[in-house]
């Protein structure tokens, strides 16, 4: 009978809390999302997953937790190597910042930087956007975060889950978990809050104005673009390195047209590698004790925050543009500068299209949207420069 | 006189916060204008070189032109979808005209019976 109550006590139910309950709920409900209304999938069902995982009451003395690291223990005098549970060295590439690099190559393999090149005046919408990051950074001081923990959760504002963890990572590692998560969910839900800001910040006619259809670009400005760009980026920002150096050399890869097979290798096998992993142990750090706190509440109130504060910049600089260009730009195209690619781009081209079904301005949206990511990963690089 | 209360309470808060302001929000607010300062400064910096590209590489073609075809070309799924379609008209055709010419053939046929 003792043995059966000791079995019990060591049985999940017995120590699930309501926190966990809680968590797995949210796994389940980002599950759900993924699948019914396919929001961001490839990461919603790994995040939901690993919460769930990750909200399993551990048994006491066991390594389970993505928190149980090996560690070196000194016993009777002898030092003692403990190793670390499974999970902990899945999120070790996560605690280190190694995967949002290696994503970043696989995003450089994939994109097509023709429209920004055919347009380059579109990718000042880019930076225009990273003023979400910055607004978000002062409201994170002013509700008391020390300048680290601010400067993490200002990145939200990028749009970019692999730059917000990388940061996060290295500024403020307690919060990664909800700045992760907060991050996910507000690009899973651009769809939903960019819209309405859109249309509020823009008449009629503004959405209706359809923009020249970009100029074909050749394969040596391809070519020369990864390595140049990047030589710009890090000499003004040397942060931005590691991201940006994945993100052109991955581009690199793609557009010199000998290196066919490792892009290839880098925009599928491995950057869906990449993302089982992060996404999986990401969730997996959601452990109710470290996460359902009060910071974790105000993180996703900046996030929001930060979203609609990013779209508004970017439509409201297009907007400044127009006042000085002979040829307009879609202010739509604007939304498009918070990186999420290429889902914000989407919405451009959705919204556009709401107003006149024949203007096509996905194109145009691709150029702010890698913009963002270049942008968002130079804002990165100069608050983790800057905040070290 | 309800706007002399309002700007007595007010400006003093306003002017109560800004003094309040405790050094690390003016080094955020330092931090958040230099790092947007520098971000399109990047990005604009980035504009430029794309914006000057096709005359340089113009200037550059001069000396070095372009190769027209020097490495492999990757698979065009157009191109493969353009000979599917070939193909598939190919094998119409043929189906076409053999039906056209076996339908002759019952009609000849027809008349003369």
């Amino acid at each position: 009978m003792d043995i059966l109550q000791e079995f019990i006590k060591t049985t999940g139910f017995w120590s699930l809390g309501p926190g966990n309950v809680v968590m797995i709920v949210i796994g389940i409900v980002f599950i759900a999302l993924a699948i019914t209304k396919d929001y961001e999938p490839l990461l919603l069902v790994p995040i939901g997953m690993g919460a769930i995982v990750g909200n399993i009451p551990l048994i006491e003395g066991m390594s389970l937790s993505v928190y149980d690291m090996h560690r070196w223990v000194i016993e009777d005098g002898q030092v003692n190597y403990q190793p670390g549970s499974v999970l902990s060295y899945l999120y070790f590439g996560v605690s280190w910042g190694i995967y949002p690099p290696l994503v970043f190559l696989g995003i450089g393999a994939m994109t097509d930087f023709s429209t920004m090149l055919s347009n380059p005046k579109l990718v000042l919408l880019g930076a225009a956007a990273q003023v979400g990051v910055f607004l978000t950074f002062l409201g994170a001081i002013w509700l008391g975060f020390d300048l680290k923990q601010a400067g993490a959760i200002g990145i939200i504002g990028g749009a970019d889950g692999p730059t917000a963890i990388f940061l996060s990572s290295k500024l403020a590692p307690e919060l990664l978990g909800a700045i992760a998560i907060a991050a996910y969910s507000y690009m899973a839900l651009v769809p939903v809050i960019q819209p309405p800001i859109m249309r509020l910040l823009t008449t009629r006619d503004e959405r209706l104005i359809r923009m020249k259809p970009p100029r074909k670009v050749s394969r040596r400005e391809k070519m020369i673009f990864p390595v140049a760009a990047f030589l710009i980026c890090t000499l003004v920002a040397p942060g931005a390195m590691v991201l940006l150096g994945m993100l052109f050399f991955g581009n690199l890869l793609k557009e010199s047209m000998v290196t066919e097979r490792l892009a290839n290798t880098a925009r599928t096998a491995m950057i869906d590698i990449v993302t089982v992993l992060l996404g999986f142990s990401v969730g997996a750090s959601t452990e109710a004790s470290t996460f359902l706190t009060r910071q974790s509440l105000l993180i996703f109130g900046l996030g929001a925050l930060a979203f609609a504060i990013a779209t508004a910049g970017g439509v409201l600089f297009a907007k400044l543009m127009n006042l000085f260009l002979k040829e307009k730009i879609n202010p739509l195209v604007g939304a498009a500068g918070v990186s999420a690619v290429p889902d914000s781009a989407r919405v451009v081209q959705m919204v556009g299209q709401q107003e006149d079904p024949h203007n096509f301005l996905l194109m145009h949206a691709m150029a702010p949207n890698v913009a963002g990511v270049i942008g968002s990963a130079i804002a990165a690089g100069v608050l983790w420069a800057v905040l070290t | 006189m309800l706007a002399t209360t309002v700007l007595s309470t007010t400006v003093p808060s306003v002017f109560g916060n800004l003094l309040a302001l405790d050094e690390t929000a003016v080094r955020g607010l330092s931090i958040a204008v230099a790092g947007m300062l520098i971000v399109m400064f990047a990005l604009t910096v980035i504009s430029l070189f794309i914006a000057a590209s096709p005359r340089i590489l113009a200037a550059v073609a001069k000396v070095y032109p372009e190769p027209v075809e020097r490495h492999r070309k990757r698979p065009d799924p157009k191109g493969q979808s353009g000979d599917d379609e070939v193909v598939l008209a190919a094998i119409g055709f043929v189906l076409h005209t053999e039906f056209q010419r076996q339908c002759a053939a019952e009609n000849a046929a027809m008349k003369n019976g």
